[in-house]
This record gives structure tokens, sequence and C-alpha cells, in this order.
């Protein structure tokens, strides 16, 4: 009844997930793209046919315990690190990311923002120089897109540092307009204005700003459309 | 097979089949007022070995840890090899013995709750009675051990007063002994039988040591009488009991934790302008249907490290809950 | 409580005392909060119908139609003593309750407001309520997935010991899906679902309908706690549900939980209902009939679902693993029966239940007449000093710190954030449609007619100064204590003041509430509110119309101020701020000169020759220029300080608080077609201000700091709270 054997893209949604309609509209106007809607507790069977998985933003589970600590122990993450490890691009956006990190796919943690408030706003990000699957053609760029979380505060262990600064495992970094990741434009108190990691592989990728909400100019900003049509892309490879 | 060790009523041998074991005999030894008064009864010793491995396969069936083994003989059980804490713990539920004496109270005045206390095991100071602090102190257990002993008593005082009380006995206190596997897991040792508990039957007669202690009548026809009761008992009507556990989740040193120097800075602000550091964590408090026992411990450090925190930022802390009772909530499956 | 006269009135109706659950019962129903039993008897004062008008006020949510099929929902509410006693929880479940009231309608939530009212942040009571009413909006709304588009803040020391906390819910539906609250046929089942019943906010809306004492920490009882996960399964599954057709009827559980929801959905079905508290999910033990029947738990709905669509609809409920029971039926006896497995323990028809209340008598006393009189009025030493005092006062200063907690984006529809005159949420088809909120307390204070149909005109004035049509109106009226003639007169006055605006300017009112005694007795002294009739309104733009925004957007254009300037400086910030209070007669409402203002900028917009445009409000004009300059890359210089009018001095032209008046930013090229309509609709106009390369706000006489003035805007509200 899931029509799973057409499904390219699967778009997970856990009790609380509240992007998914975003990010299935933004997709929507990819052209190629064809996406699907996975409930969680389908489980990890209903991504058999997946060539890629999103992870949207929301409050999976209410954050209830940590935020993304339950769905990440939920039975279809393990469907998702089988995607994984069979190299399938997998991303995390903003509870997605918190996930990820929490399930174990990509290292650090997301941990309370310096304000200890929720922060919603629009950010620049300086795209690195170092061509990713998902970043590609973007190289050096800076992109505008909105933030929204609570804990989008990225930690990790020194060791853990310096193998994402050695093999540049950092797509993305808060910026001021002109591409310079000063501290004072950092919403969260990030490590090293961190916003976006990737995994060695190249095929996991997390993001506290949300690109589906940067998929209109009448929003704001198109920008986050082009790591949304790379994403896609990287899934007919 | 060696002897390894002589006490007064039980004497301890290596296990030749494995160093991991002990075989521990139950003499027919009878001693009381710290081995002032010693007899000899023949039989004693089977019916203690008896009642024993009776109680402790019991409380194994419950879930809680013991060293026993199985029974190899009348008079011997095979234990596992543990390194015995020099502490005894005694739990209360009626005023009697020593604690009425030290205290000037009437034998069987009812306590509100059981009471837990710790007595060194020294028979030149007549094994006096200890403090936790002091234990901790001397090193001869840590904190977090003696919270488990302590939590470990109160849970055989329920399982083992709910089974007499099936067969109209009441269990007025007892005493347990403790021991460490190389592993770090606390294992309850020694023995449990009329020796080291007081029971009760509905006219307030004693089914245990006070027979002898007090030369009210034959020691060892209460004894078998106290082990042809537990024979009657349906322990599988005894239900688990829940155990309420707190988890307490901190961001670990070193780790900023805004939430924490957000309510500083606003504790600050409102004029208590003592309050140097903040730390903001969690606290979980879980009602487990299980036994304590070392493998609980386990089964919550992986709750912990699987949901309940983040190994990366948080550190955990597991106490247990005197007051708490898993019935206080409503769960619906009571 | 029940009045003797109440419980005299329910036993000569029912021929016999009522019993304990029964009383319960009609305590809930016949509260202030569920009756409207001292306001209602106004509302006929009130524009409700029009053209547009698919759904007026009475259910859940008002429906307006905005062409193509596709039709706007709102729901205001108040959550003001709840949000006192417990900020977090009380706000948050305000949220809560709104959003309840849209989906129940068959809408999708899409927007949320919240306008609020504390004493000064500087003491820390306030600040701190603030703080946790902020939080728990955010913590909620957030998580249940609706952007934030708007609202107000207002800090007066009438509010201390009562703060307001106001909300706003937006939805949209197609006609075919809207869900009626109505349980309209005998036999259908009624079905509970969303989450369990415990015994929290057990008789809430009594609880409401009271001035608070001193001892405030007693009332705990009545609070709610709200749990956004579980309101987020009701919005999907109730999504599902109505996709698919599945419910005749639809009612949330809010204020006077079951009795209230389902005595409504029988009263306007005119039908009767059977409940068996026996089947509801609990989450405590021992809960008694009348506990059951009265609990105002949060996030629960009561659905009608018809025999032949019930198995559909329990398949629904499980796969989405949220608490669930078919708890009663639909009847045609029009009685309201409540039993417990099987045994009657309450009966009482539905006709003395909803609206069976002996009407309370009212005495509406007399408001003192303010006189006109500005003798306490001082040419202001240093302008400049003045401007940075307004932009810094709480009252005006940015919001920044409270809005960038709220998640503005989700749903991606959000066309302009708030900080603006108006936030703007893109509908299907690519309707635009603005929404603000507004009420200047402190003219209504001084006048609530006048001052209550002048904040209407404000509210207005910040949607069409982006170019936006109003379409509705909304209101939460937040009043005191009604059994006091002179909080009864603020309040009747307010109302007609509303009722006036709605048939002055055509636009209907389709939504709202009534929240009376907002009294606290702070050591034996009665301590009223300020007349607070807050008032959203939103409005439409035409097709393909790029909202207009504040800040400066072009060098060497010129500003124009629209609509006259007068002596209008009572009730003004200027003259709180100096006096520390407000008298006099406040800025009068100028129907006319609004109405015309409203066409000629609405003109202008339509033919795209305004760059930017902002509406002349608090702090007058001077702030009005501030805004303009603070977040633009460009200035002004002021070309004239003669503006038309009849402000005497130049202090009295730039804090005036006059109505009717807008700024606006035309280029060079469009002046001539700009200036043309402004004189078609008999709208004073004059060229203002020229703008300028550089970030520099030249008043002529002197130069306000650009840079301080960003400081004083952009800090004065968070340095309390930081």
């Amino acid at each position: 009844m899931w029509g799973l054997m057409i499904m390219a893209i699967a778009v997970i949604r856990f009790p609380g997930t509240n992007n998914e309609n975003d990010v299935m509209r933004a997709l929507g106007t990819i052209p190629g793209a064809e996406a699907q809607l996975v409930p969680s507790r389908l489980g990890s069977a209903a991504l058999k046919e997946a060539d890629g998985v999103i992870i949207p933003g929301g409050f999976s589970y209410g954050d209830y315990i940590r935020a993304g600590a339950v769905a990440a122990a939920g039975e279809i993450m393990e469907g998702v690190k089988e995607l994984a490890n069979d190299g399938r691009p997998v991303l995390g956006i903003c509870n997605g990311f918190q996930i990820l990190t929490e399930c174990g796919l990509l290292p650090g943690a997301l941990l309370p923002n310096t304000s200890a408030r929720f922060v919603c706003r629009w950010v620049y990000l300086r795209v690195s120089e170092q061509t990713t699957a998902f970043t590609e053609g973007l190289e050096d760029a800076v992109l505008k897109m909105p933030v929204a979380h609570a804990d989008g505060n990225y930690y990790c262990t020194e060791n853990d540092l310096t193998v994402l600064n050695l093999h540049g495992l950092v797509p993305l970094r808060y910026s001021d307009e002109n591409g310079e990741t000063v501290p004072a434009v950092n919403p969260n108190g990030s490590i090293d204005n961190i916003a976006a990691v990737i995994n060695e592989a190249g095929n996991v990728m997390g993001m506290m700003p949300h690109p589906e909400r940067a998929s209109r100019p009448s929003l704001g900003s198109a920008d986050g459309l082009a790591i949304l049509e790379n994403f896609v892309r990287s899934t007919k490879c | 097979m060696r002897l390894i060790h002589e006490g007064k009523v039980k004497r301890v041998f290596s296990d030749p089949e494995s160093d991991d074991r002990l075989i521990v005999e139950f003499t027919d030894a009878i001693t009381a007022g710290d081995g002032e008064r010693r007899e000899i009864i023949e039989g004693k010793g089977a019916v203690a070995c008896e009642t024993t491995a009776l109680l402790f396969g019991y409380l194994e069936d419950k879930g809680l840890a013991t060293h026993f083994i199985r029974q190899l003989d009348e008079t011997r059980l095979v234990c596992r090899k543990v390194s015995i804490f020099p502490i005894e713990a005694v739990c209360r539920n009626l005023a009697a013995g020593s604690f009425a004496r030290r205290y000037g109270l009437e034998d069987g005045r009812p306590l509100s709750r059981p009471l837990v206390e710790f007595f060194l095991k020294s028979d030149e100071l007549h094994d006096p009675l200890i403090t936790a602090d002091a234990i901790i102190r001397l090193g001869l257990a840590t904190r977090e051990e003696l919270d488990f002993i302590r939590r470990v008593t109160l849970a055989v005082n329920y399982y083992l007063g709910t089974l007499l009380s099936q067969v109209g006995l009441r269990l007025v206190d007892f005493k347990l002994e403790f021991g460490r596997t190389d592993d770090g897991d606390i294992l309850i040792a020694d023995e449990i039988s009329g020796d080291t508990m007081r029971v009760w039957d509905e006219s307030g007669g004693s089914l245990d040591k006070d027979v002898f202690r007090k030369d009210k009548g034959n020691v060892l026809e209460v004894y078998n009488l106290l082990l042809e009761k537990l024979k009657e008992t349906r322990p599988k009507e005894v239900p688990v009991r829940g155990e309420v556990v707190r988890v307490l989740v901190m961001p670990k040193e070193g780790i900023k934790n805004p939430p924490g120097e957000v309510a500083r800075k606003a504790l600050l602000r409102l004029g208590f302008e003592e309050v140097e550091e903040v730390r903001a964590g969690k606290v979980f408090r879980l009602c487990l249907r299980r036994a304590v026992s070392p493998e609980m411990l386990g089964r919550i450090e992986e709750m912990n490290t699987r949901l309940l925190a983040n190994p990366i930022a948080e550190a955990t802390y597991v106490g247990f809950d005197d007051n708490g009772n898993c019935g206080d909530s409503f769960s619906g499956d009571e | 409580m029940l009045t003797h006269e109440e419980i005299e009135h329910a036993t000569k109706v029912l021929g016999r005392r009522p019993n304990d659950t029964e009383l319960a019962m009609l305590d809930v129903l016949w509260s202030e909060h569920c009756s409207y039993k001292s306001s209602k008897r106004w509302f006929h004062l009130f524009k409700t119908d029009g053209e547009n008008v698919y759904l007026g006020i009475g259910e859940g949510a008002g429906l307006v139609d905005i062409g193509d099929g596709i039709l706007v929902g709102v729901a205001m509410e108040s959550h003001n003593h709840p949000s006192q006693v417990d900020p977090y929880n009380g706000a948050a479940t305000g949220v809560g309750g709104i959003i309840r009231d849209v989906i129940s309608q068959g809408c999708r939530a899409v927007g949320l407001m919240n306008c609020l009212r504390f004493g000064h942040p500087s003491k820390p009571k306030n600040a701190y309520l603030l703080e946790r009413v902020v939080r728990g909006i955010s913590d909620y709304g957030n998580s249940v997935g609706i952007p934030m588009v708007g609202g107000e803040i207002e800090f007066d020391d009438s509010y201390e010991g009562n703060c307001l906390v106001n909300v706003v819910c937006i939805g949209v539906v197609r006609p075919d899906k809207v869900v009626r609250s109505s349980a309209r046929t005998p036999g259908h089942h009624l079905v509970i679902f969303g989450s369990t019943t415990g015994r929290d906010g057990i008789a809430g809306v009594s609880f409401a309908s009271e001035t608070f004492s001193d001892d405030e920490e007693e009332d705990r009882s009545a609070i709610q706690i709200g749990d956004p996960l579980a309101k987020k399964v009701v919005v999907d599954t109730l999504a599902q549900l109505v996709e698919e057709d599945l419910v005749d009827g639809l009612q949330d559980l809010g204020g006077g939980g079951l009795t209230s929801c389902a005595g409504e959905l029988a009263a306007s079905g005119g039908t009767g209902v059977e409940i068996d508290v026996a089947k509801v999910p609990l989450r405590e033990r021992d809960m008694t009939p009348r506990e059951i029947i009265v609990s105002e738990s949060q996030e629960r709905m009561l659905a009608v679902v018809a025999p032949e669509k019930l198995e559909r609809v329990l398949e629904i409920l499980i796969e989405n693993d949220t608490p669930h029971a078919v708890i009663g039926s639909v009847t045609d006896d029009g009685y309201f029966t409540v039993k417990e497995n099987g045994d009657i323990e309450a009966r009482l028809p539905i006709s003395l239940l909803v609206g069976g209340f002996p009407v309370p008598e009212r005495t509406e006393g007399s408001l003192p007449v303010q006189p006109h009189t500005m003798d306490w009025y001082e040419e202001p030493d240093d302008y400049v000093e003045e401007i940075l005092r307004l932009l810094g006062s709480v009252n005006i200063a940015s919001r920044e710190w409270v809005y960038s907690q709220y998640d503005q984006h989700v749903q991606s529809n959000t066309i302009v954030d708030i900080g603006e005159n108006a936030g703007v949420l893109e509908f299907p088809l690519n309707k635009r449609l603005a929404f603000a909120s507004h009420c200047n307390s402190f003219w209504t204070l001084l006048d609530p007619q006048q001052g209550t149909a002048n904040s209407a005109a404000e509210t207005l004035r910040n949607l069409v100064a982006m170019g936006a049509r109003p379409i509705l109106i909304a209101d939460c009226l937040n009043f005191g204590n009604p059994e006091r003639p002179d909080s009864y007169a603020q309040f009747v006055e307010a109302v007609r003041g509303l009722g006036r605006f709605s048939h002055d300017f055509d636009i209907p009112i389709v939504g709202g509430n009534v929240s009376l005694y907002n009294e606290s007795e702070v050591e034996g002294k009665v301590r009223r509110i300020n007349p607070t009739p807050q008032v959203m309104m939103a409005g439409i733009f035409e097709a393909g119309f790029a909202p207009v925004r504040r800040t400066l957007c072009t060098p060497w254009a010129n500003v124009f101020l629209i609509g006259e300037t007068l002596d209008e400086l009572n009730g003004s910030e200027y003259q709180r701020l100096k006096l520390g209070r407000v008298q006099g007669f406040p800025p009068a409402y100028r129907p006319v000169a609004e109405k015309n203002a409203m066409e000629a900028v609405l003109n202008a917009h339509r033919a795209r020759l305004i760059r930017s445009c902002n509406n002349v409000g608090r702090g007058g004009l001077a702030v009005a220029l501030m805004k303009m300059v603070i977040g633009s890359d460009y200035g002004f210089r002021l070309n004239t300080t003669t503006v038309p009018g009849k402000a005497g001095t130049l202090g009295r032209a730039l804090f005036s608080e006059t109505s009717a008046r807008y700024l606006a930013e035309v280029s060079e090229s469009n002046q001539k077609q700009f200036l043309e309509i402004m004189a078609r609709h008999n709208v004073p106009v004059c060229e203002l201000a020229l703008t300028v390369a550089d970030h520099i706000a030249d008043f002529g006489e002197f130069r306000v700091p650009v840079d301080r003035a960003e400081e004083e805007f952009r800090t004065s509200l968070s340095r309390y709270l930081e």
C-alpha cells in the first residue's frame, strides 16, 4: 500500500517530526526527484528500496529525553544505517542532524544553544572549498538560510575536531554575509562555527540550517534548493 | 579439598573442580553471645544448610543475586567464591534483640518502615554498630556499594517477609552478608536460616535462634518447624517488586552547560550573589519491575548509554529511591 | 462558583435539587468564561456578517472566504489566569487550546500570534513572567510546527499581578472539508481521542472567572500541563480523519472539559448526548464521574462519528497510537446524560446547561470625562534625548529577544518575518495574507470607546502600510470584574468602540473571546488591568503583490507624510514617559480621515508607487521615521517641519499620536502619480524628508545618532532579560 517499489528518496517522519511536508514540497520543485514520506513505524523494511534518505527537522518524540535521542533508538534507523553503509546519501536536517549524531552515524553531539533559548533567524553559511556530494558547485560560496533550533551547539572531542578539519568534513560554517566565519555570527555556540558535518565516506551529512525553508525567492532565499538538488543528484549515482 | 576458613558454625573449603567456587559446610555447632555459649546439636547443620539452600534458591528465582550455586549434600553447598565485605547488614521490621536493648524498647514494637543497620564483623570488638560514613571512610565499601547492599537488603526483606506471611509467620529481623566477585558484582553471601533471622508465629513464639539464646525449648525442633513451614509456602505467588531507581544525568566535567550558566546569571540578577556555578542536568525516575541485582545495574547502564544520556557529553549517576514506590504512579498494569 | 440564584433557578427548572456532579457541570458551563453571561448581550453591536464570511462567531474558529475555494480560519483566546499562576504551562496550554479551536473546524493550522501584557520588566518578577511565558509559547508552538507570524507586547504596572496572554491561531481549509461543531444525528458515536484524562485543570474556567487574591500560589491545582508531542499527533491524526471525511462533528476539549464540549455539540445540533465516564481513558486512578466530566486535561478532542465510519476511525486512531475510546452517543432526547458503567450520574436538559443561566444584572457605571487640555506639555530642550528615550521605551523597543525564540519559518510559507508592520504568510494558490494585532491600553484606559476604535485603526494601518486590504477581525476583550459598575462600563464602551469600527470599515468580526475578572488584590487593594480589547486583523494582498516593508530602500527618494497631525499628545508614549502616567483625552478615532488614508495608500500600493511604508503609531512621527532608518542602509534628511494639521510646535509634530497617518517612500519618477492619488482621496500630504545614501537621521535642527538609536531600540527590552 505504500508503493515502496518505486520509491527513490525516503523522507522519514517520526512522531513529532514537523518539517516533512516542507522537504517534500521543496523536493517537488526539483525535476526528476521522486520522494516518498515514510512514517517511522513502518520500520527499516520500508527503506529497502530507497536510493537516499532525508531525516527532516522537527521535534521527534517531542525531543523529550534529548533532541533526537528517542528517534535515534528507533528500529527504522537500522535501515538508515544499512543504506548509509551501502554508500547511499543520507541527509539530516536540524532534528535530523541531531538524530544522526545520536545514532552514531556522525561524530559529536548537539548541545543546548549557548543562550539556552530556541533561536530562529536567518544566517549566512560559508561553504567549504572542498567538494562534497551535497555542496558540489557551491564551493566557497556564501549561502543564506534560516536556522530554528534549541540544540544546535555542535560539540565534539578534540580528536574528532582534528579529524573533521583535517579531512575536510565540515561543509558549512556560520559566517557573516561576506563569508567570514567570525564568532559574532555564531547563533548557538557551535565549536568553530560548525553548521554541518559530513562523514568520512562522504555520503552522510547533518546540517542545522534549513535548506527547505530557503527554497523559493519569496521566502527570502532559494539558496537551500541547491543543496537539495545535489542530494537528489547523488541518489542517482 | 583444602580447608580455607573455619568459622563459628561453618567451614569453608576450596572446590577442587573450580577456582571460582567454594564449598561451604554447615556444622552442628550453635553459638550465642559472640561465641561465649557454644553447643553441638546433631542435625542442626543439615537443617540450616537446607533452609539456606531453599531461601537462596527462592531469592535467585526472584532475580536477586546470591553466591549459592547448588546443594552438594546434606550439609554442604557449592557457592561462588567472593571476597566477603567485613560488615553485616541487619534489616528490622520490629524492635527486638540488641536494637530493643540499645534504645530501651519493648520487643515487638513495630517500626514505621523497615530499617537497615550495619555492624562491623569483629569478634574481638563484639560486632559493633557502624555508620555508613565510617564504612566508607574506613574503605570497607564504597558509597555506591553500600547503597546497593542496603537496597538489596530491603528487597530481601520484602521477598522473605511476603513468603513467610503466606504461612502465618512474621519476619522480625535478619542479617545478611555480602561478597564481591572478581568482576565487581556484589552477591548475597553466607547463609539465611534460623541462625540469622528472627521469625515469630502468630502467637509471638520464636522459630529461630532466640529459642537457644533464651533457652526456651528445643532449637532443632523449631528450626525444623521453620523449614517445614517454608516448604508449605507458594513462592511463585510472591510478585516481583517494582524498584524505584533514580538516574541523574549531568553534563560532564568541562562540557559547557548553557542552561546552568543562564540559571546562574538569573540567580545573580535576583540578588543571590553567592551563586558561583550552576550545572543543570536531568533526573529520570524509573520504576523497574525487576529485583535489585548486578544484572539490573548492568541493564540500567545500558539504558543510560543507549538512550537516557549522551555518553559524549553527559555522565550518569544511579541511585535508589527509598521513599519511591512503583505503585504511587498510575501505571494501569497493577 | 454558582450563585445562590443560579442554584435556585436550576432547581426550579429541574424540579429537584441538582446533585453534586450536575452542580459541577453547571458551575463550569455557567462560568463567565464559558457562558459569556455578562458580555454576550452586547455582541449585537458588532458587525459579524459579510459576503465572505463562511462561518461567523460561535464555533471554534471563524472562517472567511478568500476566493478560489480557500477559507482562512481564525480563533483568538485569552489564557491570562493560568499564565499568571504558572507562566510556562499556562502560556503553552493557551497555545494548545487555540490550535485545537482551529483544527477542530477541519482547518490545517498555518500560523500563530500572541499578544502579551506584563508589569514593567525592570521588576524581576515581571521579567520572570515574560521569560517563562515566551518559553512556554516557544516550546509548545515550535514543537507542534506552526510558525509564529506576529503579536504584540505592552508593559504597564496595571498588569502586575495579572499578566495577559492572548493567542491567535490561523488556519486554512477548503469548504468541503469544513467540520462543524455540532452533533446533528442521534445514534452517532462520540469518540474521544488525543490524550488521557486526569485531574489537572479541574474547574479551570471557574478559576478564570474569579479575581486573584494574594495567595495566587494556592491556585496551582487548576493548571493544565501541555504536551506538544501529543498535540502534534492529534494534528496529524485529525488531518487524516478530515481528509477521509470521517467525522460528522468535532469539538475540542478546552475550558469546561467534556461538559462544555459535548454540551455545545448537542446544543448546536439540537440533540442530546449520553456519555459513560467509565469508558474515558484515564491517567489517574479513582477519579469520580464529577472529576472526569469537568477535567480540563489538554490535547483531547471529541469526534461525532457515524456508525458506518467508526471502524475506519478507530483504525486510524490505533495506527497513530493515540489514546482514544468510544465514550457515548448522540441522542434525540435533548438531555446531557452522564453514566458510570450504565448507572446515571447526572442528567440535565441541554437547554438548561448551555445558555440556560439566569441572566445576571450588571450595572454600567459612568466613566470620567477626559479633558482635552495639554497644559502639562512643555517643549523639550533636547529632541535627540527625547527620541532616544522613546526608542528605548519598553513599549517601543525591538521585541527581537522574544520573537527570535519562535519558529517563524516552519511550513515554508512565511513571506515576511515578525518585526515589520505585519507578518505575511503565503496561502494556497499564491494568495498572501498579512496579520497584525494591536491594542494601545493607555488610550483605552483614558477613553475605552475612542481608544478601542483607534487601536483597531492602528491595527488596520499596520496591514495597509504593507499593502494588504483588511478582511477580518478577531478580538480578545480583557477587562476587570463586570460586577463593578466602572469596570463594566469600560467593557461596554470598548465593545461600542469596536462595534463602531467594524461597521465604519465594513470588516466582519469572526472570532474572539472575553476575559473578565482581570484584577488582582494586592494588600487589600484592588488593582485592575487597563482595559485591553486586543484587536487582531488579517488583510489580503492583490495577486502578485510583494509586501512593502518599512525600511528605507533607495537614496534620493522622497518620504511623504500622509495625513494630518493634530495636537494629540494626551495618552501618548511621550506623555507617559514625561509624567509617568497618561491623562486627558486620547488621540481621537477619525473614521473618515482613516478611511481616506487607507484607500489612498492602497491605491498607491496597487500602482506600485511606494518603496517603503510605515504606519505612524506609538511614539509618533519621530519614532516612525527612526524605525524606517534602523536596519536600512540609508538615511533621511528632513525637508520641512511644517506638517499638515494643527501641531503647534516641532515637538508636538514629532510626538503626537494622531491616527490616520502613514510615511511613504516614493521615488522621484513616481511622485506625480502618487500625489494625484492622495489628492483624489482628499488626503493631506507633505514632502517630509529626502532619503540619502548615508545611514543618518537628520531632522534639520538636530541629528539623531543612528548607532545610538539602534542600540537603544535593540537592547532596551533584552537588557532586562539577559
